[in-house]
């Protein structure tokens, strides 16, 4: 017996989960498929590195995984993993940036194990989902003894690797209107290779547009170049309300870049990643009104 | 061009082979796919121990004081080893001795080993490392070899006044008058980066203690089993015969499990002697990169001067090696690069000079290409860059001035008894590539505004010296031995990498004695069953094993042939001996089983066993002058690479690869192809992914998150292009693939961006970052820190 | 609910190659480890413990996954494959056989994983492209081979499972080697 080796504990029921939770607050991690966790395991005394006392294993809860559709709204429980959100018919009608961006998620072993709830409470800067998550305004639900909450994925992030989650709160889901037929949208993401890739840069754009080819909802969100996930909706605003044009969406594309200088300030990346944001950004915009400019 | 074609004295090269020049099966084929091949790390004994290291806390520090007696006594250890407890040699080394086994004295770099904990389980191994009490002085460190010559610089050892490892030189002809002949003359900086090895199985070794005093057997993932004998039998202090090493399945090597693996040998012998039980150590993947050497970074200046019809006139070349904390191989790397630094090239007038420099970084020492990569990546960005200058194509340039039959090195070496068939691979990668008519177009479209992809082609061709050359004594053993029922065993000197080595000495040895490759089995390599056959490095296996492997299998045969000869009542001169069967020439229905000649061999009492041996041909070398026959013979070998180029994200995508190497004859061309792909993805990879980030002597890159090599999708479509042109020493003319693959698309990448992009990028690798900028932003980030996103 | 204290072991039965084990684990203890440490089925091997390169790479209920990022824990009830269950009643499973015809084998410490996520991809789709094959090794380093073989070998292998006459292959033909007669 070591008293270095963790307790471990399979809650049945989310309400075990939450009791169990709050109790060791500061002790206990919740771990679902285990990609994350055994890594900061293995970090542990290293930067990085984690050494809880505790870990919840919620992979034996019942519900918790599964994409689901309901007038109009699409949930994926909490431990549905990124192959099966990458694979998901609903998804893929629904949320078709959302499969994309799973897809694009390290390798097939890690997609198998890899939950959208766990990359969500990650809360790396780099995760694929959360700027696809961002611009379908997805919220997540989170439930603790007390009952759920929902609050909108881009106020689940406090800073890099900390959410706003309180001490026994566990992600039960997240959901998000399913996108019209009509609404165009895109993921891209540049990595330094074409697998097992972290995401050097990502941006997941959503557009709408009425019959004449204006603009009537924008969605815009740059991944892996922001102190915190969120949308540019300054950039979002130049784009709504025109018919775009080539100008417009050069527009758009260079606040983005400003914008992640203004937000993260001038750091030893920003010469490379300010010309590489906006053109990723412009893009991914160009892929959502249906052209191909790469 | 023709091109000349040299007879091997032996062989016609039209000769008919039964076994070799065949894309046989892997004789080991069957244990890997099926998970049963051992590995070091799969090796377990009865109350087997299991032992940690505990690392350098500074890269450059005087150890004032190591107090162990709290992890002595914590739960599970078994023993504490320091430095104190090695009874022979504290310190190591191939050229150099000044590696410690366990640091005595200082720490030089963070991959230092300063105390070993021993234990029954890893864990409590693993724990016990941090009650280790070790009392350090920090001292000042130098963390490039421009700091590390600099005036007044702190000193790693101090027999080595001005961190100095080694410097090499050549000198040929007169400067003066060749750069006064030429019409233009340019000036260029390279500078190439940490690479790691990253063999996918890391460093792993098991010692058991025989029942002999002061005697013990090491099984491990052991590159060169007799370097490894030494180094332990040294540290120990006990002579060569009470140390047997053992090698297991290696999982890759690429240079990289020589030193490192000698030094975890002796590590963990001290510690199954000490313990009386057998010990096992295995590092973990951020061990092995922080502990083992890596690819020397090199910053390389050339200038060099042609006429304006496009006759090279002179180099000058100056060359720094960062050699890290210790020497290992130092000094035989740099030593391979002032004599192929020119490149493949005539110049009349050379001057060279190859500095290897000690810093407090992770010592550098062999890895595939073995200070070639570096040189290459630079004088193969020189000649487009001068071809760029004289407004001539860069192929043409090179096809000038490129050696032909009869061409004298820059050492001096006429190149006149073997193929020199640079011409040739040259014009076979360019024409696969279709190098020609896309380097015309793709210029055409690159000057076309708007494009945000843009397409390039650019080649790199090499000249390689084969094996150790004037590095030392080339020669090694094997035996070849004959049971009563046919089957054979094969021993050599020379150890299976992963490469193929079994199954290519396997093939040469049917061959031989003409029978099935199947009935052939290649023993694990054992330091007590051969003699010391030297390393298996330098891309020196087949050619010197192979003929070693021959030379036995020969006296073998001779004997076999003669008892059959009694058999069939024929001379054996009429005798051949084939798919299992010897025979009389021209009546194959006259014959007998190779299995009834061996069972008749053996009731007669007949010796069934014979001994090889090879010794490389005579080279030479003058230190002063650097003048001489460097290598008995080289390869040629050339790349041509196609790219799309994001101009708007950096991103190099390598699309299509025409990789043409001499293998003067290919043993298996099976495995041959197989060097050639592995040999251009890690060339891929050198060029566009890989480095080993060392920040003030840390290793940021630590595992294979950070440490970026090819995947599957990476891999670009390969064309391998296998010439043969029968070199006049290998076994059936053959030469050597190995290193030749990996050490020439990293230029050729570069010289594709620049055809695509016109930017030239003179630093490896080419990254997002610098392709887009053209500049590194590296020396920033070590300035500002890391950032998360 | 379950719950283990910390610093204590349990035991946990689960499926490997079709047996049903029962071992003696502890919270950190990865898959991996049960399997090497535990069963001694060393053919996974381990080469980065964090999830990059793939060699610990096994079967969990069908899925290739990363045996080093998998709690032991989590298996209880479950299913392995290992690669020491591919062959089957003697007989090398098709992918293996081709692995060694096309030399796809070099230094042969990834090809356990590689045969996995390959085993995984054919039972999904009999009939891959090449992207499919490259997609479904990606998570699968391999430093020696550059992939191009162990690509041709898995297409081939998918071709002699669709065909179900794994003697006659075209490789062997074109290898003009006779069937190796180890093992």
């Amino acid at each position: 017996m070591s008293p270095r080796k963790p307790g471990y504990v399979v809650p049945e029921t989310l309400a075990e989960a939450s009791e169990f939770l709050r109790e060791h607050a500061e002790d206990a991690r919740i771990i679902a498929g285990g990609t994350d966790v055994l890594v900061q395991l293995r970090r542990r005394g290293r930067a990085g590195g984690e050494h809880p006392r505790w870990l919840v294993d919620i992979s034996r809860i019942p519900g918790l995984a599964g994409v689901s559709t309901d007038s109009g709204t699409i949930s994926i429980g909490a431990m549905t993993t990124h192959e099966e959100i990458a694979r998901s018919p609903i998804i893929r009608k629904g949320g078709p940036l959302l499969a994309e961006a799973c897809a694009s998620v390290g390798s097939p072993q890690i997609r198998a194990r890899g939950t959208i709830g766990g990359n969500i409470m990650n809360a790396s800067p780099a995760a694929d989902t959360i700027a696809a998550l961002a611009v379908l305004s997805t919220r997540v639900r989170l439930s603790d003894r007390m009952g759920t909450r929902d609050i909108l994925i881009t106020d689940v992030f406090v800073g890099p690797y900390k959410t706003s989650a309180q001490p026994g709160e566990v992600l039960m889901e997240v959901y998000f209107d399913a996108l019209a037929p009509t609404c165009g949208s895109a993921f891209v993401k540049l990595g330094r290779r074409e697998a097992l890739a972290i995401a050097r840069l990502s941006c997941a754009v959503v557009i709408e547009r009425d019959d004449a080819g204006r603009v009537t909802r924008a969605a815009i969100a740059p991944g892996a170049c922001l102190p915190m996930p969120a949308r540019v909706e300054s950039a979002e605003e130049m784009l709504v309300g025109k018919v775009p044009d080539e100008a417009a969406v050069d527009a758009a594309a260079r606040e983005v870049a400003e914008e992640m200088v203004r937000r993260t300030g001038v750091r030893w990346s920003t010469d490379y990643k300010r010309p590489a944001v906006e053109a990723i950004t412009r893009r991914a915009i160009w892929r959502a009104l249906g052209v191909n400019v790469e | 061009m023709e091109i000349e074609r040299y007879d091997t004295g032996e062989h016609d090269p039209r000769e008919e082979f039964g076994v070799v020049h065949r894309a046989a099966k892997r004789v080991d084929g069957v244990e890997k796919v099926t998970g049963k091949a051992r590995f070091a790390a799969d090796l377990y004994f009865d109350g087997m121990l299991h032992a940690r290291v505990l690392r350098a806390k500074f890269p450059h520090a005087r150890i004032l004081r190591i107090d162990a007696s709290e992890a002595q006594n914590a739960p599970g250890v078994v023993a504490v080893i320091t430095h104190e407890d090695v009874p022979g040699a504290k310190t190591f080394g191939p050229v150099r001795r000044d590696m410690p086994v366990l640091a005595f004295d200082k720490t030089r770099y963070l991959g230092d080993g300063v105390a070993m904990i021993v234990a029954t389980t890893l864990e409590a191994a693993e724990q016990a490392l941090e009650l280790v009490r070790v009392d350090y002085e920090e001292l000042p460190a130098v963390f490039s070899p421009e700091e590390a010559i600099a005036e007044g610089a702190p000193v790693l050892h101090e027999d080595a006044p001005g961190n100095i490892v080694n410097h090499h030189k050549v000198r040929k002809g007169d400067m003066e008058a060749g750069f006064a002949a030429s019409d233009v003359v340019i000036e260029r900086e390279y500078r190439t980066q940490f690479i790691e090895h990253a063999y996918i199985e890391p460093e792993a070794a098991v010692a058991v203690p025989n029942p002999g005093e002061g005697s013990v057997t090491v099984y491990g993932s052991i590159q060169n089993p007799f370097t490894a004998r030494r180094v332990v039998a040294e540290v120990l202090g006990v002579s060569l015969n009470k140390v047997r090493i053992v090698q297991c399945t290696m999982g890759g090597s690429f240079g990289g499990k020589d030193d490192v693996m000698s030094c975890m040998c002796a590590r963990a012998a001290l510690a199954a002697l000490k313990t009386g039980r057998p010990v096992k150590m295995v590092n973990t993947r951020e061990e092995s990169i922080v502990e083992g050497y890596k690819r020397h970074p090199y910053m390389l200046k050339y200038r060099v001067g042609a006429t304006k019809d496009g006759k090279l006139q002179a180099m000058e070349i100056r060359i720094l090696a960062d050699g890290g904390a210790y020497a290992s191989m130092t000094p035989f790397v740099t030593w391979r690069s002032v004599v192929q630094a020119t490149g493949p090239y005539e110049i009349p007038n050379v001057n060279t000079d190859v500095h290897g420099v000690y810093t407090n970084n992770t010592y550098t020492g062999a890895m595939r290409g073995f200070g070639s990569p570096q040189i290459i990546f630079a004088h193969e960005s020189l000649m487009d860059e001068l071809a760029a200058e004289l407004g001539m194509d860069p192929l043409d340039l090179r096809l000038k001035n490129g050696f032909r039959p009869g061409s004298v090195t820059a050492t001096g070496q006429t190149l006149d008894d073997h193929a020199v068939s640079l011409v040739e691979v040259m014009q076979k990668a360019a024409d696969a590539i279709g190098y020609r008519e896309k380097r015309k177009a793709y210029n055409e479209a690159a000057r076309r505004a708007g494009s945000k992809k843009v397409r390039g082609v650019g080649i790199a061709a090499s000249y390689r010296g084969v094996s150790l050359g004037g590095e030392g004594v080339d020669a090694t053993g094997a035996i070849v031995s004959v049971q009563q029922d046919g089957s054979v065993y094969v021993y050599a000197g020379l150890a299976e990498n992963g490469q193929g080595l079994r199954t290519i000495f396997s093939q040469i040895a049917a061959e031989e004695l003409g029978c099935h490759l199947e009935d052939v089995v290649f023993m694990d390599t054992d330091t007590s069953l051969i003699p010391d056959g030297g390393p298996t490095v330098a891309s020196r296996s087949t050619t010197m094993g192979g003929n070693a492997v021959r030379d036995a299998a020969r006296k073998v045969r001779e004997m076999l042939l003669s008892v059959a000869g009694e058999m069939l009542g024929t001379s054996c001169e009429a005798l051949r001996a084939a798919g299992g069967r010897v025979f009389v020439a021209g009546r194959p229905e006259r014959s007998v089983s190779f299995a009834d000649v061996a069972r008749a061999a053996y009731s007669r009492g007949e010796l069934m066993a014979a001994f090889g041996w090879y010794k490389g041909p005579k080279v030479w070398w003058d230190e002063e002058s650097g003048q001489g026959r460097a290598y008995f013979t080289y390869v040629y070998g050339c790349q041509a690479a196609e790219v799309e180029v994001d101009t708007e994200t950096g991103r190099v995508k390598v699309l299509k690869v025409a990789a043409a190497h001499d293998v003067g004859r290919a043993i298996n061309p099976a495995t041959v192809e197989g060097q050639i792909y592995g040999g251009v993805a890690m060339g891929m990879g050198y060029g566009l992914l890989e480095e080993v980030e060392m920040a003030r002597g840390v290793t940021r890159t630590q595992n294979f998150d950070e440490y970026l090599i090819a995947t599957s999708m990476d891999v670009p479509e390969v064309m391998p292009i296998v010439v043969e042109n029968p070199d006049p020493y290998g076994p059936y003319g053959a030469k050597t693939i190995g290193e030749p693959t990996c050490e020439l698309l990293a230029p050729a990448i570069a010289n594709a961006v620049c055809n695509a992009t016109g930017r030239r990028i003179r630093e490896l690798p080419l990254d997002l970052e610098k392709v887009l900028l053209g500049r590194s932003l590296k020396a920033a980030r070590g300035r500002r820190g890391s950032e998360q996103a | 609910m379950k719950e283990i204290g910390p610093g204590a072991m349990t035991t946990i039965s689960f499926k490997v190659n079709g047996g049903l084990v029962e071992v003696e684990v502890s919270a950190d203890d990865r898959l991996i480890d049960v399997l090497r440490e535990g069963l001694r089925l060393t053919g996974t091997k381990e080469g980065c413990g964090v999830g990059e390169c793939g060699a610990c790479t096994v079967l969990l209920d069908g899925k290739p996954v990363n045996s080093c990022l998998v709690p032991a824990l989590q298996v209880e009830g479950r299913e392995v494959e290992t690669v020491e269950g591919l062959a089957k009643d003697g007989r090398l499973h098709p992918l293996q056989e081709a692995f060694i015809e096309h030399t796809a084998v070099q230094c042969g410490f990834c090809t356990p994983g590689m045969l996995m996520s390959a085993a995984a991809l054919l039972r999904e789709n009999p009939d891959p492209t090449r992207e499919d094959i490259a997609r479904a090794i990606s998570g699968n380093l391999c430093r020696c081979t550059g992939y191009h073989q162990i690509m041709a070998a898995i297409e081939d292998a998918a071709r002699r499972i669709r065909a179900a006459v794994p003697e006659t292959s075209e490789a062997e033909g074109a290898a003009g080697t006779p069937e190796a007669r180890r093992e």
